[in-house]
């Protein structure tokens, strides 16, 4: 499938605003109420989104309170494993089988999605708003971050946005003869407190998640801190190998090497629970995100008893730094003009599902004062995330992030499964990036 | 008396005039329907294959010609030399083992022992499992204080270390795969004559002698086709690595199809896959010409 040119881009703009201009008339044609769809026919859409119980429930709901405002548009919904969901998307959408609208991991989104042109920009009219500033005045500041070209063109609406958190087990503090109101406020003093509570327990002190597609995800929150990045600001060289990027894995690397606060090797290799040795008491300390708690509460009750939200520890607590990552809503680029404007309103009718998301499925849709919402206050540990969710923090990605993903992975892997140099595994990491960026 | 029927000779000079003329073309016929789906999913996938290799192709664009810049990149890409010797490590660790077995197995197996018939099913069952199955089940066998650690009474870091996650899929590779070639040996063995042994036998010959005189001859054609198939079996590897470790850790586990499937599928870049499909198909029709050159230079048909 051919990749859409500039040109083709403007055109398919222009022919939007001329659609948005005969709109009246068109619903006027189809004898449709005001929540009719703009195109002069019934309008079908193909909807996936990974596979998360508690999401999908919420979205099915969402969907039938779609189709009874607008009756001239079906939703066909789909749900994708996770381990088959990005290949299966990036697949479907190359060989124009794949959805209208669909949710996508942010990385994803700014370092394979967008530069492939294989998305559509929002539209904000068919979002309900009367434009860009208005739509991203409806969310907390910089919330749309996740979903934004590097030219500033906004493709994606939060799903759900993830800030970063840290979760002890009061328990096995306790058992450690540690205070948990004393809880660790660098990765240092994670360090040591793991390294007390392995001693005292024989549980994991602190373990990051060891699982495939996760190692850079959690590197990246190392990345913020250190100022650390994988590629420069052209997308073109590999920076990872560099101080901040060698401070971050160094961090992870004493973790696992010199503080012995917990074993890569016995981590759980279930992907579908990757948080299960903190759920079961296992171990005494997590990063942990919004999503992750919920499967925690629905899964595993009990464990909430012995459990406190913290903030995320830090490289330097005078300067600190937040990490978030989400999935945001976002249609096809080879949509039809009237699946597109048709797919934004359905975007726009989930979005405004927010509450449910949270109370049912632990998602924060970071809309503006959320926080202050009945959902927001009942949300468990809802003070700690509000602080947690001030202002969010993207990490800065690039062209061919998956294949850089991949390769992030192993360097990780070296390190802390394989014992080796910290510095070495960088390089090798970034001559790979570099062979990938360039090519 | 004599037949009435015409016997086929006759009936074959009787009709030789009308099939003369035309027998050569009914022949091809009766081929093309074949050919033609050959050519379709076979042939022209295998050309495409090679032509893409030459192109930067991300499936999102029109290909763009890029000569050789996909062989240079494998060349120098480290993961692709990884995944080429782990691949080689799998095929040696695999399959010689798995043939040595299978032989052993089979000639344990074609004697009138009671219970052979069930044994011969047991030892297929694994063949019949799907890779996912077999995935879940040895999970559980290697994972940290598992199945595995406790009968040997050893802590082995089986799936997460560089150095035994490839043991592991070997073992479990060799389970799956040895019922398949006991089936192949047991068919070579049921081939042979029993007279033959019955003449070695009368000729004083021992039961080495029979199997080094006797059945690794006649097992020859047999074992030519078992060692075909177990070189591309093992060069064409890619469901343990996948369900189990997805190439982990740190590539330990990284096969030359896995390198394909994630250029392909996960990196969206279709050229350098096609180069390296192609190289790998490459390399299996020179293995293939290879032994079939010693079967025949060792005298057989």
């Amino acid at each position: 499938m051919n990749a859409l040119t500039d040109q083709q881009v403007s055109r398919r703009t222009a022919l939007k605003g001329a659609a948005l201009l005969l709109a009246p008339a068109a619903l006027a044609a189809c004898g449709s109420s005001g929540g009719g769809s703009a195109s002069s026919g019934p309008v079908s859409l193909n909807f996936w989104t990974h596979t998360d119980p508690p999401l999908v429930t919420v979205t099915k709901a969402a969907i039938a309170s779609f189709r009874k405002t607008n009756p001239s548009i079906s939703v066909s919904y789909t749900t994708i494993p996770n381990t088959e969901f990005f290949t299966k998307m990036l697949t479907s959408m190359t060989t124009g089988t794949g959805p209208d609208v669909f949710d996508m991991n942010d990385d994803y989104v700014r370092g394979d999605y967008i530069p492939r042109n294989l998305l559509d920009p929002v539209d904000p009219k068919a979002l309900g708003y009367g434009s860009l500033s208005q739509l991203t005045a409806a969310y907390d500041p910089g919330a749309l971050g996740g979903a934004t070209g590097a030219g500033g063109k906004v493709y994606g609406v939060p799903l759900e946005l993830d800030s970063a958190g840290f979760a002890i087990n009061t328990t096995l503090f306790a058992k450690a003869g540690l205070d948990p109101a004393d809880y660790p406020k660098t990765w240092d003093e994670v360090g040591t407190m793991g390294a007390k509570i392995v001693k005292a327990t024989g549980a994991q002190g602190f373990n990051f998640v060891y699982l495939t597609g996760w190692a850079l995800l959690q590197l990246e929150i190392l990345l913020l801190q250190t100022g650390g990045l994988v590629v420069d600001s052209s997308g073109k060289r590999a920076v990872i190998n560099q101080a901040g990027g060698v401070q971050a894995l160094q961090i992870w690397s004493d973790l696992v090497n010199k503080y012995h606060a917990g074993n890569p090797h016995t981590a759980t290799l279930n992907s579908a629970v990757p948080y299960y040795d903190f759920s079961v008491g296992k171990q005494g300390m997590t990063i942990m995100f919004p999503w992750a708690m919920a499967q925690i509460q629905q899964q595993y009750p009990d464990i909430v008893k012995h459990m406190q939200l913290v903030p995320l520890p830090q490289v330097n607590p005078g300067n600190a730094h937040r990490f978030d990552y989400g999935y945001s809503w976002v249609v096809s680029a080879h949509s039809s003009l009237a699946k597109q404007q048709a797919a934004w309103k359905f975007v726009g009718h989930l979005a405004k599902a927010h509450s449910q998301y949270l109370s049912q499925a632990g998602l924060v849709q970071p809309v503006t004062n959320w926080q202050n919402s009945t959902a927001g206050k009942q949300m468990p540990f809802s003070s700690q995330w509000a602080t947690s969710y001030q202002k969010s923090e993207f990490f800065p990605v690039a062209a061919n992030w998956s294949q850089i993903t991949s390769i992030m992975q192993t360097a990780v892997e070296n390190v802390t499964l394989n014992g080796k140099n910290v510095q070495s595994s960088l390089n090798s990491a970034a001559q790979q990036i570099n062979q990938a960026v360039q090519q | 008396m004599a037949s009435p029927v015409i016997s086929p000779p006759r009936l074959g000079r009787l009709i030789r005039p009308w099939h003369s003329n035309s027998g050569a073309l009914v022949g091809w016929l009766f081929a093309v329907p074949a050919a033609v789906l050959f050519g379709a999913f076979a042939i022209y996938p295998m050309g495409r294959v090679v032509y893409l290799s030459f192109f930067q192709y991300s499936l999102f664009s029109s290909p763009k010609f890029d000569g050789l810049a996909n062989y240079r990149y494998l060349f120098a890409d480290p993961v692709a030399h990884t995944a080429v010797a782990n691949t080689l490590v799998y095929l040696v660790g695999t399959y010689v083992p798995t043939i040595v077995l299978a032989l052993l197995v089979a000639l344990a197996l074609n004697t009138k022992m009671p219970g052979a018939g069930l044994l011969r099913l047991i030892y297929f069952l694994p063949v019949v499992i799907s890779w996912v199955a077999v995935a879940v089940i040895w999970n559980l066998v290697f994972q940290p204080q598992g199945l595995l650690d406790q009968i040997l009474h050893i802590n082995v870091d089986w799936l997460t270390s560089s150095t035994w996650a490839p043991a592991a899929l070997i073992i479990v590779s060799i389970w799956k795969e040895l019922g398949f070639f006991v089936i192949l040996f047991l068919a070579g063995l049921q081939r042979i004559p029993r007279e033959l042994y019955e003449a070695a036998s009368t000729d004083g010959a021992g039961g080495w002698q029979r199997f080094r005189y006797v059945t690794v001859p006649q097992l020859r054609p047999m074992m030519l086709v078992v060692t075909m198939l177990a070189v591309f079996r093992g060069l064409a590897v890619f469901s343990p690595q996948f369900v189990m470790t997805d190439g982990g850790p740190a590539n330990s586990t990284e096969v030359v199809n896995l390198y394909v499937y994630n250029n392909a599928f996960v990196y969206g870049n279709f050229g350098r896959a096609s180069a390296m499909a192609a190289l790998m198909f490459a390399v299996l029709i020179i293995l293939g010409l290879a032994q079939f050159a010693v079967y025949h230079a060792r005298g057989g048909e």
